[in-house]
């Protein structure tokens, strides 16, 4: 078994602060050794001696503090009373929900879509109000649709290259 | 553990349960549990108070003040086995604000700022013992010389712990600190305080002194 010598300033500080902090060994010798347990003893007694003086300093009579009857806890606001509390909760969400800042962006989108479809659908109904309206005039109905006249002018005979060789051979002739 | 020491942690236990019990009622708005909280803890408030103002007046004010705030403020405290150090933390609260408004004012010439003193601002009062004036001002000498020989912190950790009898959790608790640091504190502190030759031999002397006296 380790030999142990007394106990040093630092180890009896230590032993006055927390005598169970200190090592198996060095706590059995402090138990055992007078000289040491003399050193702490002494240490706690100053120790002891100074807070009474400053206790004893103390005046006694002093004015006691009291309740005052203005005197109210300051309780958090969802503590007070839980419908309260929940209805700020909700209340909260949906001023979130319906801000400018989280709306802005949807509103703009949905505006726009609007105004687009809407024209589109103005489009759409005046082509359908012209058609019913003003049907195709007969001019362009005539050029879309050759008469039999015109068939036989610009038929495949007046075009073959006979027409073409005669006319060429004309010129050159 | 001898049966002695079992049966102080039995009653200690005891006393806690009952404090944490009126500190939940008090928490409720309960004014009497309040109360005898007060009732329980006014002395030891006084006394930190005025052994860091050293004026009586200004430590009525101070107590008063403490306890009303601990009442405002005290659903806010989380856990109930907490109480104590968490009242001890708004008492030197109030204090270090007391000791800046002090300065502030004295700065700029309203009030004058007394600093430590040697005595303390008290009439002769009944429970001073053998104490006379002349040795309650060397005491006063002597802490004042040795409160100059500690850091902040050391002159907190060692008064909390040899003046208002907290113990080492406590005193973590109060200061926002860990026990390691409260200990190197401590340390440090009783260091300065055992190489104070001139307080011990007073102390010393005193001890003797008043050991002698008959009873």
């Amino acid at each position: 078994m380790k030999k142990i010598s007394h106990l040093d300033d630092k180890q009896i500080i230590e032993a006055v602060i927390n005598e169970r902090g200190l090592d198996g060994a060095l706590r059995r010798h402090l138990f055992e050794c007078s000289v040491c347990r003399a050193q702490k003893e002494a240490l706690q007694a100053g120790l002891a001696r100074f807070g009474q003086i400053s206790r004893a300093e103390t005046p006694e009579n002093f004015r006691k503090p009291m309740l005052l009857e203005s005197a109210g806890v300051r309780r958090p606001v969802w503590k007070i009373r839980p419908a309260l509390g929940l209805g700020l909760a909700f209340a909260s969400i949906l001023v979130l929900l319906l801000s400018p800042l989280t709306l802005q962006k949807d509103k703009l989108y949905t505006q726009d879509m609007v105004y687009r479809e809407m024209l589109q659908d103005e489009k759409f109904m005046t082509e359908i109000e012209k058609l019913e309206e003003n049907p195709l005039p007969r001019f362009y109905v005539d050029i879309g649709d050759p008469g039999d006249d015109e068939r036989d002018i610009l038929g495949p005979g007046a075009m073959n290259n006979d027409g073409l060789n005669q006319d060429g051979g004309s010129r050159n002739g | 553990m001898n049966p002695t020491e079992d049966l102080e942690l039995s009653v200690s236990s005891t006393q806690d349960t009952r404090l944490s019990a009126l500190v939940e009622r008090a928490r409720e708005g309960d004014r009497n549990a309040f109360e005898r909280l007060m009732t329980l803890h006014q002395d030891e408030i006084f006394r930190l108070v005025f052994f860091r103002t050293r004026s009586r007046a200004d430590s009525e004010d101070l107590t008063q003040d403490i306890f009303m705030s601990a009442f405002k403020y005290l659903p806010q405290l989380k856990d109930s086995d907490r109480f104590r150090p968490w009242l001890y933390r708004i008492a030197l609260n109030r204090v270090y604000d007391f000791h800046r408004r002090n300065k502030l004012l004295a700065f700029f010439g309203i009030t004058e700022h007394r600093e430590e003193t040697d005595t303390a601002d008290i009439e002769p009062h009944l429970n001073a013992g053998a104490l006379d004036s002349v040795i309650r001002k060397e005491f006063w000498s002597h802490v004042k010389q040795l409160s100059k020989r500690f850091s902040r912190m050391e002159k907190e950790v060692f008064f909390l712990r040899f003046i208002d009898d907290l113990n080492l959790r406590e005193i973590a608790n109060t200061l926002g600190k860990s026990e390691s640091a409260v200990k190197t504190h401590l340390y440090r502190a009783i260091k300065k305080f055992k190489e104070d030759s001139a307080l011990s031999d007073f102390l010393q002397g005193e001890w003797h002194g008043e050991k002698d006296q008959p009873s």
